[in-house]
Order: structure tokens, then C-alpha cells, then sequence
């Protein structure tokens, strides 16, 4: 920052502060520091006179690195990047020094995105088709990537890769920071169906190799797996179960792989473990009716309750009761 | 494969560590906390500027704190009372009308219902405690057949219900599978509660996930004892207050979750809470008996 305030320049000499109007007694009020109410004081008058300007724009800048939560002068901020019709790279180079230092900003991301969908739809025609994997209440239209001209591809491509990367780095700050995943999801589906979904899983087998319990990158792989163009194919699957054969967790044949673990190591302390084999045994209680399904799974309730899982006793013990309901033949 | 040294200890404390309460029960502060509340109301220090657009939601935590603890009325002289309500009336801005939300909100929240039964931010994103709240009050609040499992329910064979009416009562309902989201909360419990699976356990998510369970009547599941230590874990001994994690500093939001959390767990000196409000029941029934605001709809 200057070591002369704005305010105090002769270039806003003519700019007359509005107060904040906090009544005589408000509730909660906050210590402001002094630059900080009269940062606004000026923004208020700025507001008031819908001044289009170098001026307001670098304002909203000055009070944004103040207070990065505060979506009015966010909204404020894109109406004159539009008027001003300013360059948006420029503004991208700032958002990603923002984002670091405030990577948790509801406000960042979102400008990010409202920035990225203004070029593309500059750069790029948009489907009138909505996309497939959006929700039908997100109806947002997508770009056609594969109607599109080579030129119009690789602008496309080239796009998507500057995003990524700049999520890549967030996500090696914070490896499940939701900002960052949701505006991962946005890019993968916005520029229509790419090269980038294919390569988005080797992304994620990256990070998954790095830590496997990154619940965040296997959200992820669901989503690329379930809503990628490839479709959510047998083959598909037969993949996906393949590479949890790899991380030794084998799901085609869980029971014999659950009971086997349990049997071979003797040791009683995975509550997912013992919880997986009490829903096999209920599963198998309520289809074919078997009573000494039944009793395995109390008994691994009883388990839980007693041994594994104690923390969650009164659910096992809840659900011990639950299993009674099922009828079984003698 | 390898995994980061963070998580694996998480998770190898959480199977492999026989379950103990903590030892020395720590008292709950119920002093301090009224102390901390009152100069809130008075003043937020300066490090809240950055959450200057949620001034009104940091006075809700601060008097509905105070409400939870019983003495709202003897913290606030009767002028404060008057001007703040001012206050507050002064910042509402009347919104353009909408239609109806009720049938799109279940769609919506049904699609956030994500593969492990939490409910996630908007549709594909990861579950999470917040969110999970927000998902199963709504639901809870729009009452009715918004709170039916769709996995639980059968058509209705004798009535004569076909197919399709089956389908169309089956989509009034807000959960796809209810018995999951009450797993999936309960499984988010390590001490306190995590938000995310495999995160960190933190205060604020004793009330998020707790209320959630609440409002599916299943608050009852909790391991309280573990519960309540770590949240009397996180008071601050000596400002009074809640911080998110053991020895961070106390904060607004965290003061009231976890004065909050403990409501449910019927601590002493702590009025009950309505998980679906999120205020005393003394005032939702005030709400819903002296004010305007349910008098057609109840």
C-alpha cells in the first residue's frame, strides 16, 4: 500500500464521503479501523453516483483486499470491468494472487468463474443444448467442444489447461478445499466434452497415490467416472473395480474378502470392515432368509457395539433391534 | 499405497484407539461464555472486518447465545432492546416476489443427496455436515412428505396405487435414502464431530451433524460423553467462548455451536434447543403462538 492513503490525494478531493448509517445504537458493530471506514465512506459515494471510472475500479480493489467477503463491491467490480471494458487477463493474474491469500473466499472463486465464462462466451459459441451431466435444475449451456473448428479446440483446450492448473495449485495448498472442486467440476463441464476428462483421471490417480483417504479426489473420480462423456459404462466399471483390486480392497468377491481379512489377521479393529460384513449378512437375511444370516449379523452388531466401535454403541445396539424386524425361515 | 502423515494418524486413531472419554471432565464455563457473548454485543474486534456482510448473522449467534444460556433478558437493557430491533428492521430490503419453492427445493436437495448419503453444497460435490444441515432442515421445515424415505416406501397395492402414482408420491419425498444420511452423520463422529469424511474434528460440526440427527430423531445414537469432552475441550479458559479446534482462539460462530451442541445433550444451565429454527423452544413457541409469522400456517 502507498504510504499516502487515496483518499487523502487531490485526485478524489472532489469525491464527498458518505458515512456508514448505522443508526445511533446498532447491534454487533465492528472496530473498523479508521482507513477502513473511510475506504468505504468513499465507495458509498462512488456507489451513489454510479461513477464509471480508473478511479472506482482500482476503488473496488483497494476495499476488495480489505474485505474480500463483500459481494456488493464484488458485483460493483464486474459491472465496471464490463463498462471499462477492461482486459480480463490482467484481472485472472490478480485473482490467482487473491485466491492464495484467501483461498477459503466464496466470493474469489465465483468472480474467477464469472470471469472465465465472459471470455469463453467472447472466444467461443455456446450449445444451446444444456449439458447432459449438469442437474436438471442447472441448466447452464455448455460449449460444443467437438462441432467446434481446430482454432476454436485449441482455444478451448488452452483454456481449460490455464484454469486447471490454477486449481491444481490450490489444490496443493489445501488437497480438499470445496472451492476449488466445485470450480474444478464447473471448467470440466463448461467447455463441453474435451480431452481434459480423460486426462482429469490421471490427475486424480495422482492424487489418490499421494493419499488414498483424500475423500475430496475420490468425489472426483465418482463424478468423472459417472458424468464423463465416455458414459458410465459396464466397462466402466469393470475398471473402477479394478483399480480398488489394486488398492487391496477387492469388491467382487467382499464377503469371501471381508470374512478372510477377519479370519486371517485375528484382529478385531476395522469398524468399516466388520460394519460392511453386518450389512452383507442383513442383505442376505432379508433375500434369501436365512436365519444364520440373521445371527451373523447380530453377532457382528453385538461387536461393534461391544468391541470395534464403541464410540457408536447405542447405533449398533440401535440397529441390533432393527435387524428382529426381518423374518427369516428356522 | 503411501498416504500423508496427517490423515493416516487420524484414521489410525480413530480404529485402532480403544474409545475413551476424557479423562478429566472440564467444567462447563458457563460464566465466561456469558461474558464473552455480552462483549460481542457490545463490540467485535477489528479481525471481523473481513466478515463486515455478516454482521447480522454474528448478533444472532451472539443474543441467541445468550437466549441458550438463559439470560437475554437481563443482558439487554430495555433501550438497547428497543433500538437494536430497529436496527434490524432498518437493514431489511423487501425482495422481489418468487413462486412457490416448496417442490423445487425437495428436487433440489434430492439431488444433492450424493453417493454416501450425506448431502452435498449443489448436486455432485462432496457430502458435508454444513450442507447436510441445511438439506435435512429445509426438509424438516417444509414437513410432511418432505421428510419421507423414498427407499423405505412401498406402493400401495391394496389402495389400488399404480405405477405412476406410486413414482409421483415417491418424488414428494426429500430423502432417497434417510437410513444412510442418519449412518453418514453418525459415522462423521470421532470425539466431537468431523464435517467431511477423514477431516478434522471441529466444533462447529457438534452442531451441524447434531442437529441434523436431531431432526431425524436420532440424537439419541451420540456417544454424548465423547461429545461433550471434546467440546468442553474447546472452550477458552480464560475469555470465555469456543474456538473450532482444541486451543485455537474463541470466536462467535463457534461459541454459539458449541453452547449449541450441548443444548442437545441437555447440559445444566443450557435452555432447550429447536434443532429447526435454531433458536430456544421457549422462543419458537413464541414464534409460533404471539407473532404473525405461523399464525395461518399452524
Amino acid at each position: 500500500m502507498d504510504e499516502v492513503p487515496f483518499y487523502e490525494k487531490p485526485e478524489w478531493a472532489d469525491v464527498v464521503p458518505i458515512p456508514q448509517d448505522d443508526g445511533p445504537n446498532p447491534l454487533v458493530p465492528i472496530a473498523y479501523t479508521k482507513d477502513y471506514s473511510t475506504t468505504m465512506d468513499y465507495f458509498r459515494a462512488i456507489c451513489r453516483s454510479e461513477e464509471q471510472s480508473e478511479r472506482a475500479l482500482e476503488l473496488t480493489k483497494i476495499v476488495i483486499e480489505m474485505c474480500p467477503s463483500h459481494y456488493t463491491v464484488w458485483h460493483c467490480r464486474q459491472r465496471l470491468l464490463k463498462a471499462l471494458n477492461k482486459d480480463l487477463t490482467d484481472e485472472l493474474e490478480w485473482i490467482k494472487w487473491m485466491s492464495s491469500e484467501n483461498p477459503k473466499s466464496y466470493q474469489i472463486w465465483h468472480h474467477r468463474q464469472v470471469l472465465v465464462d465472459h471470455i469463453s462466451s467472447v472466444l467461443l459459441p455456446a450449445s444451446s443444448a444444456t449439458s447432459e451431466t449438469a442437474s436438471s435444475l442447472i441448466t447452464a449451456p455448455t460449449i460444443p467442444y467437438h462441432e467446434l473448428p481446430e482454432s476454436q479446440q485449441k482455444a478451448a483446450r488452452d483454456m481449460v489447461k490455464v484454469e486447471l492448473d490454477f486449481i491444481a495449485t490450490a489444490l496443493e495448498e489445501d488437497s480438499k478445499n470445496y472451492h476449488a472442486w466445485s470450480y474444478r467440476q464447473w471448467v470440466l463441464t463448461h467447455f463441453g466434452q474435451g480431452p481434459w476428462w480423460e486426462e482429469e483421471l490421471s490427475y486424480i490417480d495422482g492424487l489418490l497415490e499421494l493419499d488414498v483417504r483424500n475423500n475430496s479426489a475420490w468425489n472426483q473420480r465418482f463424478y468423472i467416472v459417472s458424468t464423463g462423456p465416455q458414459g458410465f459404462t459396464e466397462e466402466i466399471v469393470r475398471r473402477e473395480i479394478e483399480i480398488l483390486h489394486r488398492a487391496k480392497h477387492p469388491l467382487s468377491e467382499v464377503k469371501e474378502f471381508c470374512e478372510g481379512l477377519v479370519s486371517r489377521t485375528q484382529a478385531n479393529f476395522s469398524p468399516f470392515l466388520h460394519s460392511t460384513l453386518l450389512d452383507i449378512y442383513e442383505q442376505e437375511a432379508k433375500e434369501q432368509k436365512k436365519a444364520e444370516s440373521l445371527s451373523k449379523a447380530k453377532s457382528e452388531a453385538a461387536l461393534l457395539a461391544e468391541k470395534i466401535d464403541p464410540i457408536r454403541k447405542k447405533y449398533w445396539n440401535w440397529k441390533k433391534t432393527q435387524l428382529n424386524s426381518i423374518t427369516v425361515e428356522a | 499405497m503411501p498416504s500423508d502423515q496427517a490423515s493416516s494418524t487420524t484414521v489410525a486413531d480413530a480404529t485402532t484407539m480403544p474409545h475413551e472419554a476424557p479423562k478429566e471432565q472440564t467444567k462447563f464455563e458457563r460464566e465466561k461464555h456469558i461474558q464473552y457473548l455480552k462483549r460481542s454485543l457490545q463490540m467485535l474486534p477489528q479481525p471481523y472486518t473481513s466478515m463486515d456482510t455478516h454482521r447480522m448473522t454474528f448478533g444472532m449467534f451472539a443474543l441467541g447465545g445468550l437466549e441458550l444460556l438463559g439470560v437475554l433478558e437481563e443482558s439487554v437493557s430495555e433501550a438497547n432492546r428497543q433500538a437494536w430491533i430497529e436496527w434490524v428492521y432498518s437493514q431489511q430490503r423487501v425482495p422481489d416476489s418468487q413462486g412457490s419453492p416448496g417442490m423445487a427445493a425437495i428436487r433440489f436437495i434430492q439431488e444433492c443427496q450424493t453417493y454416501d448419503h450425506g448431502f452435498s453444497q449443489s448436486p455432485q460435490q462432496e457430502s458435508h455436515g454444513g450442507s447436510t444441515y441445511c438439506a435435512v432442515a429445509t426438509l424438516g421445515l417444509i414437513g410432511g412428505e418432505a421428510l419421507w424415505d423414498q427407499k423405505t416406501m412401498t406402493r400401495n397395492v391394496q389402495d389400488g396405487e399404480d405405477e405412476a402414482a406410486f413414482e409421483l408420491r415417491k418424488s414428494r419425498a426429500g430423502f432417497l435414502d434417510k437410513e444412510g444420511t442418519r449412518k453418514w452423520c453418525l459415522q462423521r463422529q470421532t470425539t466431537g464431530f468431523q464435517g467431511r469424511i477423514n477431516k478434522k474434528t471441529d466444533t462447529c460440526y457438534s452442531f451441524w451433524i447434531g442437529a441434523s440427527l436431531a431432526i431425524m430423531d436420532s440424537f439419541d445414537l451420540v456417544d454424548f460423553d465423547c461429545n461433550r469432552g471434546f467440546l468442553l475441550e474447546t472452550q477458552h479458559k480464560v475469555f470465555g467462548g469456543f474456538g473450532k479446534w482444541v486451543d485455537t482462539y474463541p470466536d462467535a460462530l463457534h461459541s454459539y455451536m458449541g453452547i449449541a451442541s450441548l443444548s442437545f445433550m441437555s447440559e445444566p444451565g443450557i435452555l432447550p434447543l429447536d434443532p429447526l429454527l435454531n433458536i430456544s423452544k421457549r422462543m419458537q413457541e413464541r414464534i409460533y403462538t404471539q407473532t404473525v409469522f405461523w399464525k395461518d400456517s399452524r
